[in-house]
């Protein structure tokens, strides 16, 4: 089966840059700008993969971690970010994401971390 | 029968009604404008990672679909959020559209503050010959912004040389044009060797040193930095002791303890809430601190560790 892979951002433009790096990548791409839009695709079809730049989602406990992990789904989260600070980065951590990935990106890197990602069974 | 549309209806009616169709006019060509960036920069992202080298007619593809402007924007955004070896083809790509000389005409014509934003955005697009000689006239700018962005855009063309252009800046940089200065550095790979930096007479470049040590824990800077605390200027001095708190370097040197006793009260409780920070003891602070300071100490180290198990 494809794997399913929801890039969430509110920038179209973000949105539209990660999609082309991961090109290469054989995935059906689901963009979503909204946090809303990321739950409902999490909660209606089991993705493998959730991208994200919206570290604030992560920030108020873990109600958006259960909304994206919700009915047995396990998807990967990786958080795209500016923000280095180690506050920031050990607040994710311990909210359950699986990578913290920095902005800039290098386009190799970014591949090769969400390729060699298994599927989630 | 009543009249509805009478005169003065319609003239009262008349505001509301342009006011409501601008705005939807302005938000239109806002979504046009954003949706037109964004397929460009699946275009550009495109051609940036095909298997082959993008040929001339692919690239200039563009430019029949996507106005300057656009490509302009779709670039910076690009340059923004990638580096790497890939860069090298966006720089082609900027070269074959000709967007280089579309951002030196504009900036010909820019005056102020709209010049300074677009010599930031020639300091993000690195690596184009055209631009190069234009950020030289630059450099000799009497306006502050626009000299501190043309070195910019300097260091991003030609990083080994970054050292050099700092070192003829004649105005003092602040914290956070250290940190975009040195990110154009790293972003282009350039080996940074601190003790030069460190021992030289030119203040920028000393604030340079000092932030890279602290930016990449370089311990083995410690002596150099006990030396800068105390230095004629204040805000080297400050940061040298901040950089040096950040290392959890030794702070009872008489040198150290001197420049803290000076401090004024709003940097000297700067100074103690970064040291909390940076884990030092409140034995280890306790002969810089008076007996309020040191309760306060307590405290923070209090609220702090209850932040960190409350997390």
């Amino acid at each position: 089966m494809m794997r399913k892979i929801v890039i969430h951002s509110a920038s179209a433009e973000l949105r539209a840059l990660i999609r082309g790096l991961l090109s290469d990548i054989e995935a059906l791409f689901i963009p979503s700008s909204t946090r809303e839009e990321l739950f409902r695709i999490c909660r209606t079809s089991k993705c493998d993969l959730v991208l994200t730049d919206d570290v604030r989602m992560f920030m108020n406990g873990s109600d958006a971690m259960a909304l994206i992990r919700q009915g047995g789904s396990m998807p990967q989260i990786f958080v795209l970010s500016y923000d280095l600070s180690e506050d920031t980065v050990s607040a994710l951590l311990e909210a359950g994401i699986n990578q913290f990935i920095t902005l800039p990106v290098a386009p190799e890197r970014l591949l090769e971390k969400v390729a060699s990602r298994p599927r989630t069974v | 029968m009543i009249t509805i549309w009478n005169e003065e209806w319609i003239v009262a009616l008349l505001p509301p009604i342009l006011f409501v169709a601008s705005q939807a006019a302005h938000s239109l060509n806002n979504r046009y404008r954003t949706y037109s960036t964004t397929r460009c920069i699946a275009q550009i992202t495109a051609l940036l990672t095909s298997h082959e080298e993008p040929q001339d007619e692919a690239i200039r593809g563009l430019r029949l679909r996507f106005s300057s402007n656009t490509i302009l924007k779709a670039s910076i955004f690009i340059a923004e959020h990638i580096y790497g070896n890939t860069l090298y083809r966006l720089t082609a790509i900027i070269e074959v559209c000709e967007i280089d000389r579309y951002l030196l005409r504009s900036l010909q014509r820019a005056q102020g503050g709209e010049r300074t934003a677009l010599l930031s955005k020639l300091s993000s697009l690195s690596n184009l010959s055209t631009i190069v000689g234009f950020a030289e006239e630059g450099i000799n700018e009497a306006r502050r912004n626009e000299h501190l962005y043309s070195t910019a855009t300097l260091i991003a063309s030609h990083p080994e040389r970054a050292i050099r252009y700092i070192a003829k800046l004649k105005t003092p940089l602040s914290l956070y044009e250290v940190a975009l200065l040195t990110q154009l550095m790293r972003r282009a790979g350039t080996p940074i060797a601190y003790t030069p930096l460190l021992i030289s007479k030119n203040r920028n470049l000393q604030y340079i040193g000092i932030y890279i040590c602290e930016q990449f824990a370089i311990i083995d800077a410690e002596g150099y930095l006990q030396q800068l605390v105390g230095s004629k200027d204040d805000d080297i001095s400050y940061a040298a002791l901040h950089a040096l708190c950040s290392l959890h370097g030794d702070l009872t040197t008489i040198g150290t303890t001197s420049y803290i006793a000076q401090l004024s009260p709003p940097l000297r409780a700067t100074f103690i809430r970064h040291a909390i920070q940076s884990c030092y003891s409140l034995n280890s602070c306790a002969h810089l601190l008076n007996s309020n300071e040191r309760r306060n100490f307590s405290l923070r180290i209090e609220s702090y560790k209850c932040r960190i198990i409350c997390n």
